[in-house]
């Protein structure tokens, strides 16, 4: 509602109290001419009477005349009668009294009445009088002078009273036109006194108006105007106690009421304008000109460097060409023209050359009349990346559960292989040692062997990639490693490949499997060999590696020192799509035959059952780099070299072993192997039945040999219960594949002694013996 | 100057007299009315026991007709437990009308006064009209018979039809009596003046217009009543129309019959007074036209004739009849609770139909548009024992 108008209505009314005024005068001008018309009628009223006396005298003169005719016609029958003159003297007579019978109905005064009647008697009389002439001279044949005489004697007071009547009349009017010529006086005077009272009372009452209505009404109206102009601390004064004086004070508590409402609007429009300068969402309001408004987040989200740098720069400008390649237009039109516009997730470019990612939402906006969108953007480039993190943690993770899936496969496959092969590899060696070397067959049977050998090691890869198998850990100097290796290597890749080497010194060392690090290192190069099959240059590079700690890191790599084992080579490298699917099993770009897809498989399993990462940088022709990232070991730490199982010279007994072992082939082979050369075998099938056993068995067991994985309870568990009542009985845990961490990683540097399947006859008496002797 | 305005059968809504004291506008007029006589009352510390005034303008039989109607209201218990009290105002000479005007002058400025029964003739009653019309007075005329009368204004009622039926019922008569010449002598005055007006026109009519005729006034002196009657003598006329009053017959009779002894004659209305009672031997024979038979069989007005008789020692007359129901009209009207005069006019223009009649001695009175009332005329005929009823033609 807008306060500015007030002049004009003040205008306004004082032209309608000027009009009021003016309608006074003209009521007071109209009365005045009601009054002039009733002076007009009233001198009507006399017209019409004078008329009326005027008729009157007229009537009386006809009366008059009429009686004079009569006497005429009276007399001229008393000289000659005759029928003729006394029927005009009849009507004559009859005239005179119709005439008088127009008095019966008039308004007169009571001395009026009576001369009428008195006029109407004396005429009655003189007919009498004339009947009785007219009788006498019938009956005399001649005029009687007496009755004539008496006649025309009673014919004076007859006009005699109809002058006296007239005369009465006469001084009626007179007396009436007196009167109301006196009203009329009156009247004027009463008049002209209401017309001055009139007009001093209007005279006095617009000096009133002025001074009581125009004035206050004027100082309401100035004090309005400052008050539009934004004076909101102007106050009307108080002079009386009047509607004018408590509308100004009620003026006044209005001005007061919006100066508050005034505070209180600034600083709802200061809280409005924090919520917006404030808020971690880029506000804009957009029209068909650009950005017309933008908050502090909106100049930091679009790169510029105040607010002000951003007006009249069209959002569309801002949009990243591959974002949405068809949308800049349409959201320009859009943004111009105002429309709500649904959530969607843009990239833009700011204005220093970055870009970022964010969710625009626009609505309509009403900007002072002219269509323009409010628009919010909201910097969702963290959410992005975190995203994009997130889907490299699930794709690890996706990886990390396939791999747990084939592990778990390849675990349960090792555990039969490794059974089998056990059982294979140890009946050829059964089969060798009883055939002379002579032998025709020995060649098959060592071709048995060796292909049973090749197994048990495809046995191991495949534990290997899957983090499954059992790690003979120690501390491991990645440099000495990668020194011995580079010897031989050499002579496993073309001469048209350079190998270098490049090991930094001082190398902290890493817990790891040395073997292992040796298979990993192997893949490593074979794999750069293959890709280099025109030749190039293939750099094996050792460093130590401190990753800061970063809320974000990339690669998911745990801030921590590292060692750095690095495989790089300059070949055809890889695309990304080639990047992404390297460390799955099976997957290879070689052409068949040439690779099992197992090599990079198996150098993550073994670096991530290491406690290490990979990552790989490649480019297609531009080559690959490999690098592997291992905890460094704090310095200090002890080198320890993993426990050699040494070759003892003898590997008879004549110990007790309790051998469990679930399945019946190996059971029986390594029953009959501890047997031949002197031990007292005690077997069961299961862990209950080793239990069972050893509770039945009086004498000293002095081994148990136990597989890790059976049904019911396990070998750890068969040996944990043991242990208490028989704490000096050795354990030798044999297994192809066991699940139990500490089992595979633990032991190194325990006393737990551990056989990996397949093994051995002779392998199985050197640790049964070693174990015995306390050298395993 | 304005004349009287004249009732027209539009402009006389006349109301029923229940009518007028049920409606809800009158009752509350009337309460108001009470309220305020009551309050004047208790003001002037005196019991409503204030006599009811109508005003008497009558002389001779008719006075006595309203006097015996007052005492018989008194009789009654008066009207409320207020006596009637009747102003009787002079009549004077019978031709001139300046009493007649003072006397309704007087009258209609006494505010007491709530009705007039009044004038004795004619030429009274008619100028002492516009009197009681100027003032609003009810005036209420037993006997005026001049046409004129019926315009004097709204405040004007008689108990009798107007001329100009009695000039055609009398020239009927006249005409079926055998007579060829007729002479006429009529009273000089409003009433004798129209009558013979209107007897005039009809024995024209009739074919039989009059042989003579003369004005006569009722202060002539012998002699000029001689000279009449030789102008009559002298027209040698089969019958003689007298449309006037019985003195002047009386005295102008014997000097006609004495010289035309089978000279049959007709009088108008304006005979039916106590001088024709009185003088029977000189009047034997003549016929007159009235409008209430006297001797009729009615037992009210037997009782009326007897108990007039009795307290006045003559005949009782049609003046007396008339003014007395004229008194006992006025007395209902005050007796419905009239108490201004403008109650009492509304009461009278009430009776407008036969359901709404009152009956008096004469009759029903029903007023018309001009506030007359319509009844038959009679014919009665003065014998040396009495005046008789005979048969009209």
């Amino acid at each position: 509602m807008s306060l500015a108008p007030a002049r004009p209505r003040g205008a306004s009314l004082r032209t309608l109290i000027v009009g009021g005024a003016a309608a006074l005068v003209l009521s007071t001008c109209i009365m005045l001419g009601g009054l002039l018309l009733l002076v007009a009628r009233m001198r009507a009223s006399i017209d019409r009477e004078a008329s009326v006396l005027f008729a009157e005298q007229q009537s009386a003169t006809a009366i008059g005349r009429e009686v004079e005719r009569q006497l005429l016609e009276a007399a001229a029958y008393l000289h000659a009668p005759g029928p003729r003159l006394l029927a005009r003297f009849r009507e004559r007579g009859q005239r005179v009294y119709d005439l008088e019978r127009g008095y019966l109905f008039r308004d007169l005064s009571l001395r009026e009445r009576l001369q009428a009647e008195r006029v109407k008697e004396l005429h009655q009389t003189l007919e009498v009088l004339a009947q009785a002439a007219f009788d006498a001279r019938d009956a005399h044949g001649a005029e009687e002078h007496a009755h004539a005489e008496a006649l025309f004697a009673a014919s004076a007071p007859v006009q005699e009273a109809l002058d006296r009547l007239l005369a009465m009349r006469e001084e009626s009017y007179q007396r009436e036109r007196a009167h109301q010529a006196a009203v009329l006086q009156r009247l004027y005077v009463a008049a002209a006194l209401t017309a001055v009272l009139l007009l001093l009372a209007i005279l006095g009452a617009v000096r009133f108006v002025n001074q009581r209505i125009l004035t206050p009404i004027g100082a309401l109206s100035h004090a309005a105007e400052r008050v539009g102009s934004g004076d909101l601390a102007v106050r009307v004064p108080h002079r009386a106690d009047d509607e004018l004086t408590r509308l100004g004070s009620s003026f006044n508590a209005m001005t007061a009421g919006l100066e508050r409402l005034q505070r209180e609007l600034r600083e709802s429009e200061e809280r409005y304008r924090r919520v917006v300068e404030l808020s971690p969402d880029a506000i804009v309001v957009h029209d068909e000109s650009g950005i017309r408004l933008g908050n502090p987040e909106a100049a930091r989200l679009f790169g510029a460097p105040s607010t002000a740098a951003l007006i009249g720069t069209p959002l569309r400008e801002l949009l990243h060409p591959d974002a949405m390649p068809a949308a800049p237009e349409q959201l320009a039109s859009a943004l111009a023209s105002g429309v709500r516009i649904e959530p969607v997730e843009l990239t833009f470019r700011r204005l220093d050359g970055a870009l970022v990612h964010g969710e625009l939402v626009a609505a309509p906006f009403d900007d002072e009349g002219q269509a323009a969108s409010l628009v919010a953007v909201r910097d969702v480039t963290a959410r992005r990346e975190a995203e994009s993190a997130l889907r490299e943690t699930e794709e690890r993770l996706r990886q990390a559960q396939k791999m747990e899936t084939v592990g778990r496969l390849a675990g349960g496959i090792a555990h039969d292989f490794n059974n089998l092969l056990t059982i294979i590899l140890s009946h050829c060696e059964l089969l060798l040692a009883g055939l002379h070397p002579t032998d025709p067959h020995r060649g098959d049977v060592e071709e048995v062997r060796a292909a049973g050998a090749r197994a048990a090691a495809l046995t191991r890869q495949l534990l290997a990639f899957s983090r499954k198998q059992v790690l003979q850990l120690g501390s491991v100097d990645l440099n000495e490693v990668v020194r011995e290796m580079a010897v031989w290597l050499r002579r496993l890749i073309p001469s048209d490949i350079d190998l270098r080497v490049e090991l930094a010194p001082g190398l902290a060392s890493v817990e790891a499997d040395r073997g292992q690090i040796e298979q990993v290192i192997l893949n490593l190069v074979l794999n750069a060999r293959d890709a280099m099959s025109s030749g190039g240059a293939l750099m094996i590079r050792t460093a130590r590696l401190d990753l800061p700690a970063s809320p974000r890191s990339a690669d998911g790599i745990p801030a921590g020192a590292y060692v750095s084992l690095s495989v790089i080579d300059n070949g055809v490298g890889m695309d990304a799509a080639t990047r992404a699917r390297i460390f799955e099993p099976f997957f290879t770009t070689k052409e068949v035959g040439r690779g099992t897809g197992l090599g990079l498989a198996t150098v993550l399993g073994i670096v991530q059952q290491s406690g290490g990462h990979i990552r790989v940088e490649s480019e297609p022709d531009r080559g690959s780099h490999f690098e592997i990232l291992l905890p460094a070991q704090p310095a200090g730490a002890p080198r320890q070299a993993p426990t050699a199982a040494a070759t003892p010279e003898s590997t008879d007994g004549h110990e007790t072993v309790l051998l469990a072992e679930d399945d019946n082939a190996v059971r029986a082979l390594a029953r009959r192997v501890l047997t031949s050369r002197g031990y007292t075998v005690i077997d069961a099938r299961d862990g209950s039945a080793a239990e069972r056993a050893a509770a039945a068995y009086d004498g000293t067991i002095d081994l148990l040999v136990t597989d890790v994985v059976m049904p019911g309870i396990g070998g750890r568990e068969l040996a944990r219960r043991l242990a208490h009542s028989r704490p000096a009985m050795k354990v030798l845990f044999t297994s192809g594949y066991t699940e139990d961490e500490i089992l595979r990683r633990g032991v190194a540097g325990q006393t737990l002694q551990m056989l990996e399947k397949p093994y051995s006859t002779q392998a199985l008496l050197a640790r049964v013996r070693a174990t015995l002797d306390g050298t395993g | 100057v304005q004349f009287r305005r004249h009732i027209s059968p539009v402009a006389s809504s006349r109301r029923r007299p229940h009518q007028f004291l049920n409606s809800p506008a009158r009752r509350s007029l009337t309460s108001l009315l009470a309220w305020i006589v009551i309050a004047a009352t208790v003001a002037c510390g005196r019991t409503d026991t204030a006599p009811l005034r109508i005003g008497v303008v009558l002389d001779y039989d008719g006075l006595r007709g309203a006097r015996l109607a007052a005492a018989d209201v008194q009789a009654a218990g008066g009207i409320g437990g207020r006596p009637l009290e009747l102003v009787v105002m002079p009549t004077g000479p019978a031709t001139t009308a300046e009493p007649a005007i003072r006397a309704a002058d007087s009258l209609a400025t006494d505010p007491r006064v709530l009705g007039v029964v009044g004038h004795s003739n004619s030429a009274a009653s008619l100028a002492a009209s516009q009197v009681y019309n100027a003032r609003g007075v009810v005036q209420l005329a037993p006997t005026t018979t001049a046409p004129l009368f019926g315009d004097a204004g709204p405040w004007s009622f008689r108990l009798v039809p107007d001329d100009r039926r009695q000039a055609e019922f009398i020239v009927r008569q006249a005409v079926a009596d055998g007579a060829r010449r007729i002479a006429m002598v009529y009273v000089n005055d409003d009433y004798g003046r129209a009558l013979a007006a209107s007897v005039r026109e009809r024995l024209r009519a009739a074919g039989t217009p009059p042989v003579y005729e003369t004005p006569y006034l009722e202060t002539a002196v012998p002699a000029q009543l001689a000279a009449s009657a030789d102008a009559i003598v002298a027209s040698q006329p089969e019958l003689l129309l007298w449309l006037g009053r019985a003195p002047g017959l009386v005295k102008v009779l014997p000097l006609v019959r004495a010289r035309i002894p089978r000279l049959r004659i007709y009088g108008s209305d304006g005979m039916d007074v106590s001088l024709v009672y009185q003088s029977t031997r000189q009047l034997d024979g003549v016929r007159f036209v009235r409008f209430i038979d006297p001797a009729a069989s009615d037992s009210s007005l037997q009782r009326f004739r007897e108990r007039f008789r009795a307290e006045n020692h003559r005949e009782v007359t049609t003046d007396a009849i008339m003014a007395y129901d004229a008194t006992m009209l006025l007395a209902s009207a005050l007796r419905a609770g009239a108490r201004t005069r403008g109650e009492v006019r509304l009461y009278l223009e009430g009776l407008d139909g036969p359901g709404q009649a009152y009956r008096g001695l004469s009759g029903p009175i029903v007023f018309d548009a001009r506030g007359d009332v319509a009844r038959p005329h009679l014919l009665a005929e003065v014998r040396a024992d009495g005046v008789h009823a005979v048969s009209a033609r």
